[in-house]
């Protein structure tokens, strides 16, 4: 997946492990040349002139704010409820440092 | 195939439970007999809350309360609309048995105004798709001929409302979801300007794009529909800071000295036939009425489908980032690493559109490519963006079809997404830009695959920024010069 055509399937993989999708090598194989071909389709932006041109990121809104004051937030208990594995009033995953368990 | 709201829409059926023709709970059960009867066909709905929508309808009639202008109506709601304590899963794997814990905005007010919903509808994984296909659990089917594509994302909630199982349906609009599907099954959908509807608890997709669209059979009920749904809300920051319109303040407006600019590029050389003509009969019922036709251009036409799905994709690939097996539905264990999680949760929980979306929008995003693309897709909406500006310079609404073909069969386009990407090119425009635009059913023609058969067309006007009343009452205008949208699919069933 890249603008080259004759990219390599490793640009799906390295894209793949950035979005932390753990595709099998059967999707990489399957989803390089499907991209190749949007990306190609997509090729038409490359050609446009955008000299002088600002970025839209939204459709013209403005920074809001609020008084910086207190407010009740959600009780926890039914968001926990809903976590696939939760521990006291925490979500519960596996360790992130220093080993596995 | 027609249920239990053909020949009466949400203003009518309001008016009949208001001076005692039709009981709220009569209302609700025979829409929910209807739903549970058809959905193994159609797959409109997900889930039917039979249960909790009794219940709301036994307290509407219990209450004292001055009957809200939504009074009885029964609604259904996009699967990516969180409505407390029901399953909200986006069509997904991964959101399989979540339950929401808090209520969008949107479906508060329906149900403050007196709304009784009635269950939650299919949809394209994440609101991802032009057909329905992309569904984890199953496609919602075109009840005009059920071997066919309803149209998507928000294809359930289309469905229901054509099939007069339900006279109103909420879906969400990011490139033409309630737009296309309203097209392609004969009836009305509206995207709001951006920021007119609240997105709170809509689930999110591309966040400079979603907006919360009604489904209806009538343009009066889009009307209404907004004016309940509209309106500020703190807890959305990009929501405008604009009061909700009033539902039929446009009496006595008529068409006369309109200006409708029709966008040369919106009508191509390769439009389907059948879809030409049907909208160029609606161009002339507007002419008849006083209206003058205007040709505009929007010059950079061409480059809204790669602007659209490059920035779509690269929002998607962020807010998507959440669902990691951690505060949400399904989790996979990996080898017993937290990034193996992550990874095996999202591999096996997302469908294949969705794990494509997130790989353009992640490469779009990408160091090395990001100016390349994500940059160039911004500055590109941009020109997009001054298209329109110069166009509204010359008239009041613009006028083109909303969908290049009729409904197409199930499983045609699957397997190529560039021409799935394709069926949204006079949609995603407007998106880009945030303007309102909306679908009416403008006539039938038959698809390329069968010239006997007759699908329903549709025509968007679209207004500019901020303009959702005025667009809404040529809307109702045009409507009382035709008569396609009686029209409720009978049969179909290949």
């Amino acid at each position: 997946m890249s603008n080259n055509p004759s990219s390599t399937p490793s640009h799906v993989r390295e894209t793949a492990d950035l979005a932390r999708l753990g595709l099998t090598d059967e999707e990489c194989a399957r989803l390089e040349p499907e991209l190749d071909k949007i990306l190609d389709h997509f090729k038409a932006l490359q050609e446009l002139d955008l000299e002088g041109v600002e970025g839209t990121a939204t459709g013209g809104l403005q920074d809001v704010t609020r008084p910086d004051e207190p407010e009740a937030s959600m009780d926890p208990e039914p968001l926990l409820e809903q976590a696939p594995r939760a521990v006291d009033e925490h979500y519960q995953v596996p360790r992130a440092v220093g080993g596995t368990e | 195939m027609s249920g239990p709201f053909e020949g009466i829409d949400a203003t009518g059926l309001r008016e009949a439970i208001l001076s005692g023709e039709r009981g709220v709970r009569e209302t609700t059960e025979a829409c929910l007999d209807a739903i549970e009867a058809s959905n193994d066909e159609l797959g409109a709905f997900l889930t039917i809350e039979r249960e909790s929508a009794l219940q709301c309808a036994e307290e509407l009639e219990r209450t004292d309360a001055e009957p809200g202008p939504l009074h009885g109506i029964p609604v259904a709601l996009k699967a990516n609309l969180c409505w407390e304590g029901h399953e909200t899963n986006c069509a997904s794997r991964l959101l399989e048995g979540w339950r929401a814990p808090y209520t969008a905005t949107c479906v508060e007010r329906l149900l403050a105004a007196g709304a009784v919903p009635v269950g939650v509808t299919n949809m394209d994984e994440f609101a991802m798709g032009s057909s329905g296909e992309n569904s984890a659990f199953g496609p919602a089917r075109n009840p005009w001929d059920s071997t066919r594509i309803p149209g998507g994302s928000s294809s359930g909630s289309a469905v229901a409302v054509a099939a007069r199982l339900v006279p109103l349906a909420l879906g969400s609009d990011t490139g033409g979801s309630v737009r296309q599907p309203a097209a392609l099954c004969g009836i009305y959908g509206f995207k709001p300007t951006y920021g007119r509807v609240s997105r709170y608890g809509l689930v999110a997709f591309g966040s400079s794009l979603d907006q919360v669209s009604p489904f209806a059979t009538s343009a009066r009920d889009l009307a209404l529909c907004l004016s309940v749904i509209a309106g500020h809300d703190p807890r959305d920051s990009t929501s405008l800071k604009l009061a909700a319109p009033s539902a039929g303040a446009n009496d006595g407006a008529s068409l006369s000295g309109l200006r409708v600019g029709v966008p040369k590029e919106h009508f191509p050389p390769e439009l389907e036939g059948g879809t030409r003509t049907a909208c160029e009969e609606a161009l002339a019922r507007l002419t008849a009425q006083g209206c003058e036709l205007v040709e505009v251009s929007l010059p950079h036409a061409r480059y809204a489908i790669p602007t659209y799905y490059v920035v779509a994709t690269a929002e998607a690939s962020s807010n998507l980032a959440r669902f990691d097996g951690v505060a949400y539905g399904q989790r996979v264990d990996g080898d017993g690493s937290l990034q193996s999680m992550f990874a095996a949760t999202r591999n096996a929980g997302f469908g294949a559109e969705v794990k494509r979306r997130i790989l353009i929008g992640t490469y779009a995003l990408s160091a090395g490519y990001q100016d390349e693309w994500y940059g160039r897709a911004t500055r590109a909406r941009t020109l997009l963006r001054h298209d329109y500006e110069e166009a509204f310079k010359r008239c009041d609404v613009l006028a083109a079809p909303t969908s290049p073909p009729v409904a197409f069969p199930l499983g045609e386009r699957a397997d190529d997404p560039v021409s799935m990407y394709l069926a949204d090119i006079l949609t995603v425009s407007a998106s880009l830009a945030g303007l309102p635009a909306v679908s009416v059913p403008a006539g039938f023609a038959a698809p390329v695959d069968d010239p006997e058969a007759s699908l329903p067309v549709g025509l968007q006007l679209t207004g500019p920024h901020s303009g959702d009343e005025r667009l809404l009452e040529v809307a109702q205008l045009l409507e009382a010069t035709g008569d396609h949208h009686t029209k409720a699919p009978t049969g179909g069933v290949a």
